[in-house]
């Protein structure tokens, strides 16, 4: 049977509340110089503080194990799944324009988590599972990345456009060659193409992985699916002879507004692919290029880079400076458009086959740079991907362009701005800064590029320009 | 909760909230670092708090999944671990909740009670019987402290928990708990008294205590009983 609480009771309560908070630190100095008066005169307070303290230090018993790595990597997921169905609410809620940012925003939100436990991702006990049900995906990573939906495929369809055709087959797909059933059939130079874009379909956020899977599903249900299929070679390999930025910049308009922006491009009539003996005279100039100006593009990285390529065999520098080159080409910037000169732009009409001189004297002379800039693009497209593991795809890269324009092409302090941004933020000012300095400038206008630009000084004097004066940077 | 503008100050100097911040405005990485830097303290917590590892992993996950869809709303109104451990609190007490409703439709009436007592009562029961007084060894010095925390009800367990692991003021366990800072040290006065009682006569002399009743009884009614179960001390 319980007693009543009495004064004593009550006292011993007070007290001991007073000695719990003594022994948390809690009490004001004053109370706690009262407590100490008693603790030092009374045992019967003393035993009691001894007490609390001894079972109370029992408690450190209680310590247990931390979760594993399982368990983080499970979390990641599980929030990743959930902000992927975020995302869907959010597709069947919010208006176009606005999806498209939602969609931005959960991608980069997700595609860091991604990356971080994409090193946990290879230890799974049957990689080769997802792998596989993945691999349609994969053979068409860089293709499906370069459209919004099926349904911009169907426009394009209906509109037949572009209206080139496709003069060869996708290098996406024909970089895995045949697809052998398995992974262990693969060659080892199949098994690399894979993994490599294994690694970029994993970068990427689980919302866009979701969506890519999703549209290659919807390719295969359509009936119009080998249609789509024909068409979205044919725009990719139109997109392959347009500037990098081009495709960046079709995807930020919606459907209609792209369509009709192709068809105007289209009938500017640079979307023709060069004949292939031209495209490897074009390859070999480029060669040529880099041999000569690899000092100055040297010079051009940073010291920690260049250092790293100091300690290389000449070759291997030699193709390190070349892709770098291609890559400038590729991604059309100003900067390398800028620094070829008068000499080495007729070289490089002199290679050339006399129906691709033909071609080109057929265009007003203002235009005659242009097309012979878009024909560098194609080809050092060409040759990016045929030095990367026999077969890069032909429009891949775009995070590599954009990771290339960061590495090489900002300045330290622009590089450190970025840096103390949030993720989302920087990623939107990043593709601003490429696009700035990608894009034509204005008629007349003020060049807003940032970065080194290297080379531009010195060979501004011999910049490669039309006859017309204009400034020639793109098409 | 309003939060005047110089305690949100106050407030973002904890690392943790920058790091919410960051997950609010898109960082994935950030709230990586975030699960990375909780995730044993809270699973820790919430294993004492549902006594059980498995379904505190479960919870835990519940709890990143809940700051993660708040991020949004997320706005700074105490530290992050304030705000964590009370999503947690709540996790916690839903999933004791449907436990309990659970075990009453399946047990039926009579056998609920006080969490964690009957597990007491078996092993004070079992373990004395006509054993003679002897050392307790690690493990059952583990169990037996487990034991006396589960036998606290969930307020008092849980400002244990956040006083004795996350090192919790006074202050930030009355924010986690929706109290006043006085009530937290009168419950955390009145949960180490119960653990006193509950623990002290199988520690004071390293020992079990022989003949069933002290301990059990004590254990049975922390805070009432054991007030009146103390003469011995």
């Amino acid at each position: 049977m319980t007693s009543m609480p009495d004064d004593r009771s009550q006292d011993d309560a007070g007290l001991r509340e007073d000695l719990v908070a003594y022994l948390d630190g809690e009490l004001e100095a004053a109370e706690s110089r009262r407590i100490e008066a008693r603790l030092a005169n009374e045992p019967g307070v003393r035993r009691m503080l001894q007490e609390l303290d001894g079972t109370w230090s029992l408690l450190d018993e209680l310590n247990t194990s931390p979760p594993d790595e399982h368990f983080t990597q499970t979390t990641l997921e599980m929030v990743a799944l959930a902000a992927d169905e975020d995302v869907a609410r959010g597709r069947a809620e919010a208006p176009r324009r606005r999806r498209r940012r939602w969609l931005a925003a959960a991608g980069i939100l997700l595609a860091a988590a991604a990356a971080g436990f994409a090193g946990v991702a290879l230890l799974a006990p049957d990689p080769n599972a997802q792998l596989l049900r993945d691999r349609a995906v994969l053979e068409n990573l860089d293709q499906y990345r370069q459209i919004d939906g099926v349904e911009f495929l169907r426009m394009l369809s209906r509109e037949k456009l572009p209206a080139e055709e496709a003069d060869e087959s996708p290098r996406d797909r024909a970089a895995l060659g045949s697809q052998p059933a398995t992974i262990d059939e693969m060659t080892a130079a199949q098994k690399e193409e894979l993994r490599r874009r294994r690694e970029q379909f994993a970068a990427l956020s689980p919302a866009q992985q979701q969506r890519l899977r999703q549209l290659d599903a919807e390719l295969r249900r359509d009936p119009d699916g080998p249609l789509l299929r024909e068409t979205l070679n044919r725009y990719c390999q139109w997109l392959s002879a347009q500037p990098a930025y081009r495709g960046m910049q079709l995807l930020e308009l919606d459907p209609a507004a792209r369509i009709k922006q192709i068809r105007q491009e289209q009938s500017r009539g640079f979307g023709k692919r060069l004949e292939t003996k031209d495209l490897e005279a074009i390859a070999r100039w480029i060669d040529q290029y880099a041999t000569e100006h690899e000092a100055r593009l040297l010079e051009g990285l940073p010291a920690s880079h260049r250092a790293a390529l100091a300690g290389l065999a000449p070759a291997a520098r030699h193709r390190i400076v070349l892709e770098t080159v291609c890559q400038h080409w590729q991604s059309g910037s100003r900067a390398a458009q800028g620094a070829i000169s008068d000499a080495e732009a007729a070289e490089l009409r002199a290679r050339l086959s006399p129906e691709a001189r033909a071609r080109l004297a057929s265009r007003p002379a203002a235009e005659q740079s242009r097309l012979l800039a878009v024909w560098i693009r194609q080809a050092a497209r060409q040759q990016l991907g045929t030095r990367r593991g026999e077969g890069a795809a032909l429009l891949s890269g775009l995070d590599d362009r954009l990771a290339d324009y960061f590495e090489f092409q900002l300045s330290p302090e622009e590089r450190d701005r970025l840096m103390s941004l949030p993720a989302e933020e920087m990623q939107q000012r990043l593709r601003q800064l490429y696009l700035a300095q990608a894009k034509p400038a204005e008629p007349g206008g003020h060049h807003a590029a940032h970065g080194k630009q290297e080379g531009r000084g010195k060979l501004e004097g011999g910049r490669w320009k039309g006859e017309g004066g204009r400034r020639e940077n793109e098409e | 909760m309003a939060v005047s503008e110089s305690s949100a100050r106050r407030y973002a100097l904890d690392p943790d909230v920058r790091l919410m911040l960051e997950v609010r405005d898109g960082s994935g990485s950030a709230f990586e670092e975030l699960v990375l830097r909780y995730q044993a303290r809270l699973v820790r917590v919430l294993e004492h708090l549902v006594g059980g590892r498995h379904l505190a992993e479960d919870l835990a996950q519940e709890v990143f999944l809940r700051v993660f869809r708040a991020r949004k709303q997320y706005v700074v109104s105490a530290k992050f671990a304030t705000w964590l451990f009370t999503i947690a609190s709540r996790v916690a007490a839903n999933a004791v909740r449907d436990r309990s409703r659970r075990r009453e439709v399946t047990l039926g009436a009579g056998e609920s009670g006080p969490q964690g007592v009957p597990q007491m009562d078996r092993l004070v029961v079992a373990s004395t019987g006509s054993m003679p007084a002897r050392q307790l060894d690690k493990a059952e010095i583990r169990q037996v402290v487990r034991l006396a925390l589960e036998s606290l009800n969930e307020r008092q367990r849980l400002a244990v928990l956040l006083n004795k692991f996350e090192g919790m003021s006074y202050a930030d366990i009355a924010a986690t708990l929706d109290l006043s800072p006085p009530a937290v040290k009168s419950l955390l006065s009145r949960a180490r008294e119960n653990l006193r009682q509950t623990l002290e006569p199988y520690f004071q002399y390293g020992t079990r205590p022989q003949g069933s009743g002290g301990p059990g009884a004590t254990a049975a009614e922390p805070g009432t009983a054991g007030n009146s179960a103390r003469g011995g001390q």
